[in-house]
Order: structure tokens, then C-alpha cells, then sequence
């Protein structure tokens, strides 16, 4: 009796306790949202905090061991240690702090180097070394800054007022307040900035602006201290990730970037009383490419890289997300009619970026001494001039051009090389053919020198492309091409001699590119979104002639996710520029088969300014 | 199975239980029906932009009663980007606010047809409570123009109560109930702006900047449309609401109050011991001439031939201009001025302090 009645009372009790655990569960997910929302949010910083770095800059002149001198803060998007960070935070007036402690959320400290950085939009790029070689970090994901509306929660993360003495990052919470918003403070503007009331306060800066699906959106860089004086003043500023995704690649190349002009100024013409805004070309600068598209004084600008141009902030909001030389898309208008083209960024010229760079301090008394390197991240450092860091640079090209020699090994082949097929050029066309050999040279019988012989159909041209004196016009022959011979030349030369065939060094890792591929049947995309691919870039230089070899990877393409275009390392465009003031010739290549256990082009389409050149139907390839 | 369903009805539970985002497309419903506003002037140290709620499809807009509306050249940019003239209609000095008017420029064009808020709706209806949050949209730090969308803050009304602020040594004329707000919305060029809650109603007009009469600190408040002040009307004392006024100014049938408009006529209050070079000119440039023994300009270490360049931030283009700045603060206020002395510019901290009894 006494036993059953205990059992009982066991079976009641565990009854009574399951329904104790299970009850309270209830309401809290159902009935209070603010409670689930919270735990949301508690949950999202778990999980994205592990990514968020404290950046501590070292001073070596008072303690030979190293004082903190002031810091940033962070983000980790890639697991082998590249992180983000601000410009302001890497920059120690004037010259690149090679580099840092850096302490993670985990409690631990590590070396980190400078590795490129993009100063017009405050961005810099920062690599942590591992402990243990092949040792990975956590990492935060990149999101979709364009997709940001004002009202949006966001949240922050970083080092505020360098707290983070254990290295667990402090979080805001807030507002986006506006977008796109273009900020000048006089001694540094900003275009596409994002606002937001979420507070950040200096330690903040370079640290990650997250949405609420914990992806990075933007970066801390700065708020309006305002006549107050005070750090937080409701108003604070991020640079937009979708901004510093287009440096990506030339940071991750230790380059030191520049942001570019269009090469035209525009002002927003609306009388005083008149209530319709028009964006108007003002005056075109010579040599400009927007000048050769033949854009003039008076047309009206309406779109620029997918978006409306409605003030001049918005214009300079388009433009100052983007590095030089990029191609871009541009709509506009003249009289009735509206016009598409692609136009090619100019570099902003030295003497403007000079004088915006003046500290906010007033002077100082002379540049500040030169800061040291420390720690493990001093081996991967490696100064040259116009440059961030020339080691990453250096690595980048190498780890490009031995990808790309695994689809054809050219270096043995410094002998004659000939091309033949068939050939279209505006409704005619016929054989070609295209040869490069080593003649002896009427000036030195001892020596030999290059010659270029182009047949296209009953007309042949020559080129000895080495021979002094040559006039624009004769380098950019055949007429109309931009020099498809010296491109021929300097693609045998590359393709051969590899970074050792540019003079002074030059051979290095440009960054990543859109390259736009046209339609085969020569007609212009509906839209130049459509037809872009981004690609890395290798700029040589030799005989004074600049090129660019343009090379295909996948990563750099998730719109080609299931089916990419080419093999990772494949030379699919180029770009020689014979003259500075004239477009350059432009190669595309295609159907690629594998000859002789080289991937070799099939078609190759010559372009030159927003006009197709000629196609080139190649028959047989001989390389010896 | 079972278990399978629960977590499924779980999920589900939480997916829905989440604060959805409604913010973004309340906000930007309601930056329709706001204006950025813009004046001539900026010389009196004070800005020449603000903010503005459309309150009529005809655009009539509601605003705080900022000193550039006095001026000539008003300009308004609509939220679609399109840029007009208006003119102001009644300034309320009792609710420190105004109610302006939209001037078409061409006279023949047709009425216009703008999004805008029920403002007698709005105040009828107006609920808002201590704890609430709420959103504020205004064209602050004048970061906006044209089409370009207004700043938008999250804020949380901390409190419901009396204003008692001063600008410099002035004393607010408006002391009816406002909402205090926790996140600083108060900034150059926000008044005039909008308070709406997560459903976009309006609650309230954004104020003018002011310091806590009591705690010296810049106070971040709004005035609800149901805040009431006391108008004296020939003799007799009416109470009305925000909402009331603007309802009535906007129809033309608002009578101004008989209270004289504070002006900042008087003279400054606070003393720095600077004696300018005498003013021959309209514009004399503030050349120190002379510093008196023991004041706070000479243990700040000020001397004759210093140019005062800005004073607390704002550029000192005058004699004059500085004596206007100065009549904006009190004794115990500690300002930063900025001075030319030979090719460097200096910034140096004066304590202001009482006038001396002569």
C-alpha cells in the first residue's frame, strides 16, 4: 500500500513538474513579441559578434615595448584574417601604419598589417595573422547596402571609446536616418554615405554597421560633432559596404586607390522660380573619355550606373562609390533624344586630393615620425612607392598569372607566331592573317627586333613596334583598330615573358573590373548590366605602351553561380593603349579550345572607342 | 510526428511574433507630407533652414517660428524634389510657431494637390503617452535637399510635461505641455519637423533649439498638436491647441495674439572684458582693441590686435555679429572663441560672467 502510494505520488509529481516545464514556454513565444524580438536580437549579436575587431595602434616613442596610441575598430570578412576598417583609423598623418594588435572577441590578441586602402572613402583593409599557419577566423557576412531604407534597424558594433579592454565589442542599436547621403566636412567629403541615430563614438570607426539579418551593411566613419561639441548628436555617418565592395579587390591588392572623376562638370539647372531640376554637362575636359563618347556642353545626365541623377549630391553620390577606370553605363539627353554609353572614369587629379587632405588639426609641426613595424604582421609588410602594401600586391599578381599558366604555359614559346582565319568588319571581311617574328634589325644587324605583319583581305600593313620615333598614327594602325598591332605584340610579350616582360617593374595586380561583353552580332545590350562581367586585372608596360589583361574568376560572378563563363585564370579580355589620348584597343577572346595542352581563343573581337573593330575568326593558331 | 507539428507551430509562432519592420515605409509615407524650408540670411548666427509639415492639399505647412522666416527669399523644396516660394501667413508667438503658405510662381497654374496631414483630424484624435516610441523626421543639419529623403530618428517620449527653456538669456515664450524625447532630435534645422508614431499619425512639431532653464543642457522635445496655450484676444483669454491654431491660421481666421513678439532687443547680460576698435562701419571687423584688467577675455589671455573669427562655432563677421552672439548667453556660460593673432588661429575658452556694476 504504502509503495503503490509513493509510486502514485512520483508519477503526479513528474507530471505535475512536466507540466511546470512546459506551460511557461508557451506565453513567452506566443503572446509577448517584444520579449521574442529581444531574444531575437540577443541571439543575432551572439552569433555575429565573433567577427567584430578592436584595432589598437602602438607607439614606440616614448616605451620601446609599445603604448596603446589610440585605435578603431573592425571586421573580419574573410577567414584567412582580411578585415575592414576605416582609412582615418590605418592613416598616421599622411603616411600608412603598417601595423596593429588586434584583439578579437575570444579574448585573444593577434599581429595584423596593413594591406590596401581606399582614402577617398575611408576604407582600409587590414589582415590578422593566425597563431598557427592554417588557423581560420570567424567572419561576418557581407550584405546588400543598396537594399537600405531609411527606418531600418541597424545595429553597431566596435571598440567605443577603445573600452573593449577584454575585447567583446560594444552594441548600438537604431535607425537608419537617411541614404545616399552626400557629407562634406570640409577637409574630407563623403558621397553615398549612409545616416543613422544609432549611437557610434570614436573607437567606433571602421567597425561594422549590421542589418538585422546580422549581415555588415555599412562601416562606422563619423558623425557631426556639431556646434555642441559632443560626439553623439543624433546624427552619425556609415560608408556604404556596396562601396567598399567595388575596392575589394584593389585593397586586397595592396594598392593604394583612388576614386575617380567622370571627367565632366555638372550643375543642376533650374531657374529660381522654375520647379524642374535637369542635371546639365557644364564643360568637358579634354582627353576625357565622356569627351571622346561625344558628350558635350548642355546635354543633360539622367542615369549614371543604374541610378537617376536628380541633384548634384545624387550625382556625386553615383560617382564616388566607384574606383578610376572602371566603365560604367550612362544615360543621357540631348535635345529629344536620349542616349546610352559606356564611359570610363578618370583619376581625380593629384593637386585636388592633395589639398583635401590637410588634417582637421591645423598644424602640427611637420609630419609626425614615421610609424614602426611590429609584431609577425612586419614580414608581410613591403613599402613601394604608389602602393599600400607591394607585398599582397605582389602576391596576388603571382598566385593570378600561375592560375592562368595552368590553362597554357607560353613561356617557351618566344619564336615567330602566326594567326590565320577568316575576318568581319562592317558587311566585308575575308582572310586574315596576323604574324609576329623576330627580324634582324636594319639599325643593329647584329640584333634582332619584332615585326608585326597584319594581311586583312588584298591590304597588308607592318610594324616594327620597338622602332624609335613612330607617330600615333602609324602605332594605332591599321586605321580604326587603336593599334591592333602593338596589342598583338604585347600580348606575344606577355603572354611569354610574363611580369619580367614590363620595364621598371611595372608588371602588377590593378584590382577587379567590369569588363562588358557585347552581343556577337554587334548590336549594342539592352542593358549594360546585363553583359558584365568582373574580372581581375593585370597591367603591364612596355615600350611605353600601357595594357591591361583582364582574367576571368567565378567568385567574382554569382550571376554565373551555375555555369561559369571560363575557366578560373582565363585571359578573356584585354585593353593597349598606344596614345593617352586616344582609346585604346580592345581584345576580347572566346572559344577557347585546347590546342596542344593550351586553352587557345577561337574568335577574338577587336574593339575600339564604342565601335566593334572586326571579328576574328581563327582557323589555325601556330606559336613556336 | 507530433513533436515535429509543436516545433513547426513554434516556428511559426516566433516568425510572426517578430517585430516586422514597419518603420522604412511609415517613415517614408510620412516624408511626403514634409518640406525642407529655406531663407536668406545665416548672419545673425543663426540657420537659415528648417522644416516644414504640409497641412493642406493647397500648401499650407505648419513650423516653429524660426528667426529666418523674417527674411526675404523664402524658398520650400517639396518632397518630390520641386522647389517653391512662400510666404509666411501668422507667426504665433504664444505657440512659437507659424503657419506658412505655399506661392505658386506662375499665377495661372493650377491648384496644387499635396499629400498632407488632417491636422484637426490628427489633434482630435492625438493619443501619445509617456514610454511611447515614436519616430522624428526633419531636414536637421540641412542634409537633405530636393528630393532627397529627411533624417529619420527613433525616440522615445521620456516624459510629458511643461517647457521651461531659454535660447541664450531669453526665456522661451511658449511654457505649455511638450514631449520630452531620450534621443537628440533638436538639432540646427530640425524645427518644424514631424513626430509620428509607428502608424504614421502626427503627434507633434519638432521645436526650436533650447537649454533647460534649470540643468543648462539642450533639451530634445516636441509640442503635441493637443498642447494648449492661453491667446489674449482683445482683452479676453481664449484657450486654444496647436491643432486648433493651425486649423484656424490656415483658413485665415486665426487672430494674433496681443502679446508683444519677444524680440532679442536688450542688450547682452554676460561679460568678456573685450573692448572692440570702435564701429565706424556697418560691418567693423571685431579687432580687439582693448581687454579689461582681471575680466575673463584677459585671463583667457586675450590681446588687443586679435581678430575674433568664430564664436562658439559660428563665423563673427562684425562687431555687431559678436554682440548678437553674446546676447544669446548667460553668465556661467563657457564659450569657445577662435582668433587670428598674426598668421595662426588660436581657439581659446572664455567663462563668461556677470556684468561688472559700474
Amino acid at each position: 500500500m504504502k509503495k503503490r502510494l509513493l509510486m502514485v505520488g512520483l508519477l503526479s509529481l513528474g507530471l505535475a513538474a512536466g507540466f511546470l516545464a512546459v506551460t511557461p514556454a508557451k506565453p513567452v513565444a506566443a503572446a509577448d513579441p517584444a520579449k521574442e524580438a529581444e531574444l531575437d536580437r540577443v541571439n543575432l549579436i551572439k552569433k555575429i559578434r565573433p567577427a567584430v575587431v578592436a584595432v589598437y595602434i602602438k607607439d614606440f616613442s616614448r616605451d620601446p615595448r609599445g603604448s596603446i596610441a589610440g585605435g578603431g575598430s573592425g571586421v573580419i570578412i574573410d577567414k584567412e584574417g582580411y578585415c575592414l576598417t576605416n582609412f582615418h583609423v590605418v592613416d598616421h598623418g599622411g603616411q600608412i601604419t603598417p601595423t596593429f594588435a588586434c584583439g578579437m572577441p575570444n579574448g585573444e590578441l593577434y599581429d595584423a598589417v596593413t594591406v590596401g586602402v581606399d582614402r577617398g572613402g575611408d576604407t582600409a583593409m587590414i589582415k590578422l595573422i593566425p597563431k598557427k599557419e592554417g588557423d581560420t577566423f570567424p567572419v561576418a557576412e557581407l550584405g546588400d547596402s543598396d537594399t537600405l531604407k531609411p527606418g531600418d534597424w541597424t545595429m553597431i558594433m566596435g571598440n567605443a571609446q577603445l573600452l573593449s579592454t577584454d575585447f567583446t565589442p560594444s552594441v548600438s542599436f537604431g535607425l537608419v536616418s537617411g541614404v545616399n547621403r552626400y557629407v562634406d566636412f570640409g577637409f574630407a567629403e563623403h558621397t553615398d554615405a549612409i545616416q543613422y541615430d544609432t549611437t557610434a563614438n570614436q573607437g567606433n570607426s571602421g567597425g561594422p554597421i549590421f542589418n538585422m539579418k546580422g549581415q555588415v551593411v555599412g562601416l562606422v566613419f563619423g558623425g557631426a560633432p556639431g556646434k555642441r561639441g559632443a560626439f553623439n548628436t543624433g546624427i552619425g555617418y556609415g560608408l556604404p559596404i556596396n562601396m567598399a565592395k567595388n575596392f575589394l579587390g584593389h585593397m586586397r591588392g595592396g594598392l593604394f586607390s583612388d576614386h575617380a572623376t567622370l571627367g565632366a562638370t555638372v550643375s543642376s539647372q533650374a531657374s529660381e522660380e522654375s520647379d524642374v531640376v535637369k542635371m546639365t554637362v557644364n564643360q568637358v575636359l579634354e582627353d576625357s573619355d565622356v569627351g571622346r563618347r561625344g558628350i558635350i556642353e548642355g546635354d543633360e545626365l539622367l542615369n549614371f550606373a543604374g541610378r537617376p541623377l536628380t541633384s548634384v549630391n545624387q550625382f556625386k553620390s553615383a560617382l564616388g562609390i566607384f574606383p578610376k577606370e572602371w566603365r560604367l553605363p550612362l544615360t543621357y539627353r540631348r535635345g529629344n533624344e536620349k542616349k546610352d554609353t559606356l564611359v570610363r572614369l578618370m583619376s581625380l587629379t593629384p593637386a585636388v586630393v592633395k589639398k583635401k587632405d590637410a588634417p582637421p588639426g591645423g598644424p602640427g609641426g611637420g609630419a609626425p615620425p614615421k610609424p614602426r613595424a611590429f609584431g609577425a604582421g612586419a614580414k608581410f609588410w613591403e613599402e613601394k612607392k604608389g602602393f599600400t602594401n607591394y607585398y599582397f600586391n605582389r602576391q596576388v599578381r603571382d598566385a593570378l598569372l600561375a592560375d592562368a599558366k595552368k590553362l597554357g604555359d607560353y613561356s617557351p614559346l618566344t619564336g615567330e607566331w602566326v594567326w590565320t582565319g577568316t575576318y568581319d568588319r562592317d558587311m566585308r571581311g575575308g582572310d586574315f592573317l596576323v604574324k609576329i617574328e623576330d627580324v634582324k634589325d636594319p639599325a643593329n644587324p647584329k640584333d634582332t627586333t619584332p615585326e608585326v605583319t597584319l594581311a586583312l583581305g588584298a591590304a597588308t600593313y607592318k610594324l616594327n613596334p620597338l622602332k624609335q620615333g613612330l607617330t600615333v598614327v602609324e602605332l594605332s594602325e591599321p586605321p580604326f583598330s587603336g593599334g591592333l598591332m602593338m596589342a598583338a605584340y604585347q600580348y606575344r610579350r606577355f603572354l611569354t615573358l610574363g611580369a619580367k616582360g614590363s620595364e621598371r617593374e611595372a608588371c602588377h595586380f590593378a584590382g577587379v573590373e567590369p569588363v562588358y561583353l557585347m552581343p556577337a552580332d554587334g548590336s549594342k545590350p539592352k542593358k549594360y548590366e546585363d553583359v558584365r562581367v568582373f574580372a581581375e586585372v593585370i597591367r603591364t608596360e612596355h615600350a611605353d605602351v600601357p595594357a591591361k589583361w583582364y582574367y576571368y574568376k567565378a567568385a567574382l560572378n554569382p550571376q554565373h553561380k551555375d555555369k561559369p563563363l571560363y575557366p578560373d585564370g582565363t585571359l578573356f579580355a584585354a585593353e593597349v593603349t598606344v596614345s593617352r589620348d586616344q582609346d585604346p584597343c580592345e581584345l576580347y577572346f572566346s572559344d577557347f579550345k585546347n590546342v596542344g595542352g593550351r586553352e587557345l581563343p577561337h574568335r577574338i573581337e577587336v574593339r575600339n572607342g564604342d565601335k566593334r573593330y572586326a571579328m576574328f575568326n581563327v582557323k589555325v593558331t601556330t606559336l613556336k | 510526428m507530433r513533436l515535429m507539428i509543436a516545433i513547426m507551430c513554434l516556428g511559426l509562432v516566433a516568425s510572426s511574433g517578430r517585430a516586422t519592420d514597419p518603420y522604412s515605409k511609415t517613415a517614408s509615407a510620412a516624408n511626403e507630407k514634409l518640406v525642407k524650408l529655406f531663407g536668406a540670411g545665416g548672419f545673425r548666427g543663426a540657420e537659415s533652414f528648417g522644416t516644414g509639415i504640409i497641412i493642406s492639399p493647397e500648401g499650407h505647412i505648419l513650423t516653429a517660428a524660426t528667426p529666418f522666416l523674417d527674411g526675404r527669399e523664402l524658398r520650400l523644396h517639396l518632397p518630390d524634389g520641386r522647389k517653391m516660394p512662400f510666404k509666411v501667413k501668422v507667426i504665433e508667438p504664444e505657440f512659437d510657431a507659424a503657419i506658412l503658405e505655399i506661392v505658386q510662381p506662375k499665377k495661372d497654374a493650377l491648384p496644387l494637390d499635396l499629400p498632407y496631414f488632417d491636422i484637426k483630424e490628427a489633434g482630435a484624435k492625438l493619443n501619445v503617452q509617456t514610454g511611447d516610441w515614436v519616430m522624428a523626421l526633419s531636414n536637421m543639419y540641412n542634409v537633405a535637399t530636393r528630393d532627397e529623403m529627411l533624417s529619420v530618428q527613433r525616440a522615445m517620449v521620456t516624459a510629458i510635461g511643461k517647457l521651461s527653456a531659454r535660447r541664450g538669456a531669453f526665456e522661451v515664450p511658449f511654457h505649455g505641455d511638450v514631449l520630452y524625447l531620450d534621443t537628440i532630435t533638436n538639432n540646427p534645422g530640425a524645427a518644424g519637423g514631424a513626430i509620428i508614431n509607428r502608424k504614421g499619425e502626427l503627434l507633434g512639431l519638432i521645436g526650436k533649439e533650447f537649454r533647460n532653464t534649470q540643468t543648462d543642457t539642450w533639451v530634445n522635445y516636441a509640442m503635441p498638436l493637443n498642447t494648449k496655450a492661453e491667446i489674449n484676444i482683445k482683452g479676453e483669454k481664449k484657450t486654444f491647441t496647436l491643432a486648433e491654431f493651425a486649423d484656424l491660421a490656415m483658413q485665415g481666421k486665426w487672430i494674433k495674439s496681443e502679446r508683444p513678439e519677444v524680440r532679442e532687443t536688450k542688450g547682452p547680460t554676460a561679460y568678456t572684458g573685450i573692448i572692440f576698435v570702435p564701429r565706424v562701419v556697418e560691418r567693423t571687423p571685431p579687432y580687439i582693441e582693448q581687454i579689461d584688467s582681471n575680466s575673463p577675455a584677459a585671463k583667457a589671455g586675450l590681446k588687443p590686435d586679435d581678430l575674433v573669427i568664430y564664436f562658439d562655432g559660428e563665423p563673427v563677421y562684425s562687431t555687431d555679429t559678436f554682440r548678437d552672439l553674446l546676447k544669446r548667453y548667460s553668465p556661467g556660460d563657457k564659450v569657445q572663441i577662435e582668433i587670428r593673432r598674426g598668421d595662426k588661429l588660436t581657439a581659446i575658452s572664455l567663462d563668461l560672467q556677470p556684468l561688472p556694476k559700474r
